[in-house]
């Protein structure tokens, strides 16, 4: 356990070095304090609710990438600097080596996300008044999912590869494919196969159910019925079975990266 | 008890590549033992078996009398490694090296800072010690990985091509701190290198290894001597019809490579003008003759029949 720890400790100081990360997060601040104070649809917001949709859509493409950058070199960087091989020799289990590591991006990342909520709330408070101030709260936490989520899944590809050029790419499509792809998948699926039902103004469920598949999506479905935007949502579809779909996501690929681990020859 | 004791250790890749083939060794506490051999003769792999970062397709290897398949975490605990390839973070300065690798062995504060001090000043780099280790140069780099590999205090130290890539000056700095680690420390020293010069000066016996199988080991004297006291090397134009003139002499033979035919006499500058002789009546062409005292190379080319620098 105290091992874990020290691992942690080194991933969360590797990272709060790197000034991609520092830089990402820099704009998370910047877009969402410009945006609560210049776009005209947010500035006069009197409620928080009204305002997190739109807040939504300028952090759900930016959140991604932090995670990203923490998780898609985090294995294969180390494999490929020779430095994986000396912590494999240490007393230390390679599950451990695992949990740690991805305890430390965790934490780099709430931290990065925290920081950019707190100051904009921080701002907002000293600035205007706001009310529903705890759906700022909720919306944060969603997004710390949404993070974790992509972390997650960074994470288990950078356990793939061996070379961070490698895995840049691979993070790459991994933003593409969920932010664009697959969202045009799934519209195009809906053509095809539900539009007779979608044109009825009934979208079919298993429309909702792909949402499961990508965590955009369902960050997204989070913030409009936190939000209270969304309508006619089938039962199973709610802020519950969302979170924990998105905590089955986070774990899953978890244990996918710790499988792979523990055979992968350093 | 023994230090580092394998009995048939193999390792195979894909079942079809035998990159350490049964190999039996037994090395003694506060020993330095070389192992030697040209590259991918699978000294990296035996390092990596006995570190438990792979494990043996069969055989057993035993360090400090704990098993490196059942018995990981205690042989762990009892080694310390330096990798061929630099393993340090560079992102983190020298002392955070120091001190994360002394956490993970669970060195309490005061042990980790008094250990640090001790090693960073043993390999003469207190100065640079909150430098990040990215503004390294190599020699400093591979310096300070050696005093990482002894911060817990390890019973064997396992060091792979410590010096590869160093500068002559950095070599012999390198070789120094080896040498008074094993005197100072009492710690057992297992070094892979290509070097003869360097398994010759640093061991107190070598093993020499090829194509993953353990030719000999010995100590570097007695292996030069089972050559014999001087060794004659002669570049021609047929060292193939030369040998067979030679070997109906008093003179060894130790092998005849491309255009070289290398033996080995006692008093060679008696014996240098009766080879260009015969030579001649035989209408051999010498290009060049050298005479020197037998090394580890010369070892090598007679278990072998190559060179180790290829």
């Amino acid at each position: 356990m105290k091992e874990l720890r020290c691992v942690a400790k080194k991933e969360i100081m590797d990272n709060i070095r790197n000034k991609w990360i520092i830089f990402s997060s820099g704009i998370l601040v910047l877009l969402l304090l410009t945006s609560l104070f210049l776009m005209p649809s947010l500035k006069y917001c009197a409620d928080f609710k009204e305002a997190i949709s739109q807040l939504a859509k300028l952090v759900s493409p930016i959140v991604p990438i932090i995670a990203l950058i923490l998780g898609y070199a985090s294995i294969a960087r180390e494999i490929e600097s020779g430095t994986m091989e000396a912590l494999v020799a240490m007393p230390i289990s390679r599950r451990e080596i695992i949990a740690g590591k991805f305890l430390g991006l965790l934490a780099v990342l709430v931290i990065s996300i925290s920081i950019s909520f707190g100051v904009s709330a921080m701002v907002i408070a000293f600035s205007r008044t706001m009310e529903n101030f705890s759906y700022f709260f909720l919306f944060m936490l969603y997004t710390i999912l949404l993070g974790s989520s992509f972390l997650a899944l960074s994470f288990f590809f950078s356990s793939l590869l061996r070379k961070r050029s490698s895995a840049l790419i691979l993070a790459i499509f991994i933003w593409f494919f969920f932010n664009l792809i697959m969202p045009l998948i799934q519209t195009g699926l809906l053509l095809e196969v539900g539009m007779k039902g979608a044109l009825a103004g009934k979208i079919p469920d298993w429309f909702y159910a792909l949402d499961f598949l990508n965590p955009l999506s369902m960050y997204t479905s989070l913030v409009d019925m936190l939000a209270g935007s969304a309508k006619n949502l089938p039962s199973f579809y709610t802020p519950y079975s969302l979170v924990a779909v998105f905590l089955i996501w986070i774990l899953l690929f978890f244990l996918l990266t710790v499988l792979k681990f523990e055979r992968t020859d350093i | 008890m023994k230090a580092i004791e394998t009995h048939n250790l193999t390792k195979t890749f894909n079942g079809v590549i035998i990159a350490v083939d049964r190999v039996n060794l037994s090395v003694e506490e506060g020993e330095i033992f070389g192992f030697l051999g040209p590259n991918g003769a699978g000294k990296t792999t035996t390092v990596k078996l006995l570190t438990t970062l792979l494990r043996p397709t069969s055989g057993t290897a035993k360090i400090c009398g704990y098993d490196v398949v059942r018995q990981r975490s205690k042989v762990r605990e009892k080694i310390g490694v330096v990798f061929q390839e630099p393993a340090l973070d560079t992102e983190l300065t020298g002392r955070e090296n120091l001190d994360f690798h002394a956490r993970m062995y669970g060195l309490s504060r005061k042990e980790r800072e008094e250990r640090i001090e001790y090693v960073l000043n043993l390999v003469d780099l207190v100065d640079r010690a909150d430098d990040l280790v990215r503004s390294y140069s190599g020699g400093m780099k591979r310096r300070l990985e050696i005093a990482r590999s002894f911060m817990h205090s390890p019973k064997v130290l396992f060091l792979d091509e410590p010096t590869l890539g160093l500068d002559a000056r950095a070599r012999f700095t390198v070789w120094n701190y080896i040498k008074r680690l094993n005197k100072e420390e009492g710690i057992t020293i297992f070094l892979t290198t290509h070097y003869m010069e360097e398994a010759d000066k640093l061991s107190d016996r070598v093993a020499i290894i090829n194509n993953g199988k353990i030719l000999v080991i010995d100590e570097p004297e007695e292996l030069k001597n089972r050559i014999g006291k001087d060794v004659i090397s002669i570049t021609c134009s047929h060292p193939e019809k030369l040998r067979e003139i030679v070997e109906r002499t008093d003179l060894n033979v130790v092998r005849t490579t491309n255009n070289l035919l290398v033996v080995s006499v006692n008093h060679g500058e008696e014996k240098i003008p009766m080879i260009v002789e015969v030579a001649n009546e035989n209408g051999i062409r010498i290009e060049s003759i050298s005479l020197h005292k037998p090394n580890l190379d010369d070892v090598f080319l007679h278990y072998t029949g190559r060179k180790l620098g290829g």
